[in-house]
């Protein structure tokens, strides 16, 4: 049996002539001379979000051209966060912008329609990240855990 | 006969600007620009312990800090305006914002609470970064690549 035969067979039972299962597989079908000529292609699997978030982040550590530039314990600090926070909210947790502070500290920082979050991670292990919020009040908070940068997010949100 | 100590002391010679003048402070960094680059982060106007002990330094035209002993490259210049520099306000303020010219073309904006590592001061700090940035500053340049 020809290749392609067998693949079209195997498409109907859900495998390629491989083995392979055609779950979010696009089959080809191109005109030759001999007949048909028939492929399948996986997807080009999409960059996640949080893998969007991760790359963002590393780009600070890399640059070469400035004056700031992170300390390692503010970037572990900033993934933690991030990926802790992540694993609690899924696909709702907002893409946010990272800013430095001049003291080799990262802000994480989140805008909507005219609230701020920002959770400032601080260079040195000695000194306590915090979180910085405001629309018209402001305020600061101590202790930042996943669970509190998630209900301050929430709070973000709740205000599309 | 004063009776203040501090009354003998020569005043330091300070310019006071209209509120109408602009002036300008070097962005160190591309993330004290929004990633839109429409706007300037808070970040840019945070008053550092021990580095900025007479204020936050700006000058007087745009390409003033290349007369500082500012010698690495930086992400562009953001202007601030006097006006909306003295109109920001907060209950906890102790003295309003002001900007002086201390040595031409240099000047600082004063008042402004040292960002803390804890504390209400730091509380006040990130506010009163946050009003500068949202109400007096605009970007005025990036420079890419950076450069000084």
């Amino acid at each position: 049996m020809a290749t392609a035969e067998r693949l079209i067979l195997n498409n109907i039972t859900g495998t390629t002539g491989l083995g392979e299962p055609l779950t979010g597989r696009t089959i080809h079908v191109l005109p030759s001379s001999g007949g048909y000529i028939i492929f399948s292609t996986a997807p080009t699997q999409p960059r996640t979000l949080l893998k969007t978030i991760i790359d963002d982040l590393e780009c600070l550590e890399r640059r070469s051209d400035y004056v700031f530039k992170p300390s390692k314990r503010a970037v572990r600090a900033a993934k933690f966060y991030i990926f802790e926070t992540y694993a609690l909210m899924g696909a709702v947790f907002p893409r946010p912008s990272f800013v430095l502070d001049g003291e080799k500290g990262i802000i994480i920082k989140w805008v909507k329609n005219g609230h701020t979050v920002r959770l400032n991670c601080l260079s040195n292990e000695a000194d306590d990240d915090y979180i910085y919020f405001e629309n018209a009040e402001y305020d600061t908070e101590d202790n930042v855990t996943p669970d509190k940068l998630r209900q301050r997010l929430n709070w973000l949100l709740a205000h599309e | 006969m004063n009776e203040n100590p501090l009354a003998n002391l020569p005043a330091e010679p300070v310019e006071l600007l209209n509120n109408e003048a602009s002036v300008y402070r070097a962005a160190l960094d591309e993330t004290w620009f929004s990633p839109d680059k429409t706007g300037v982060d808070a970040a840019a106007f945070y008053r550092r312990v021990k580095r900025d002990e007479s204020g936050l330094s700006i000058g007087t035209y745009p390409y003033a800090h290349r007369e500082s002993d500012l010698r690495r490259p930086i992400a562009g210049v953001i202007s601030v305006s006097v006006g909306r520099t003295r109109d920001v306000r907060d209950a906890e303020l102790e003295e309003p914002l002001d900007v002086v010219i201390d040595n031409p073309p240099h000047g600082n904006i004063t008042n402004v609470p040292y960002k803390v590592k804890s504390g209400p001061r730091r509380r006040l700090a990130e506010r009163v970064a946050s009003l500068l940035a949202r109400n007096a500053a605009t970007v005025r340049e990036i420079f890419n690549p950076p450069h000084n």
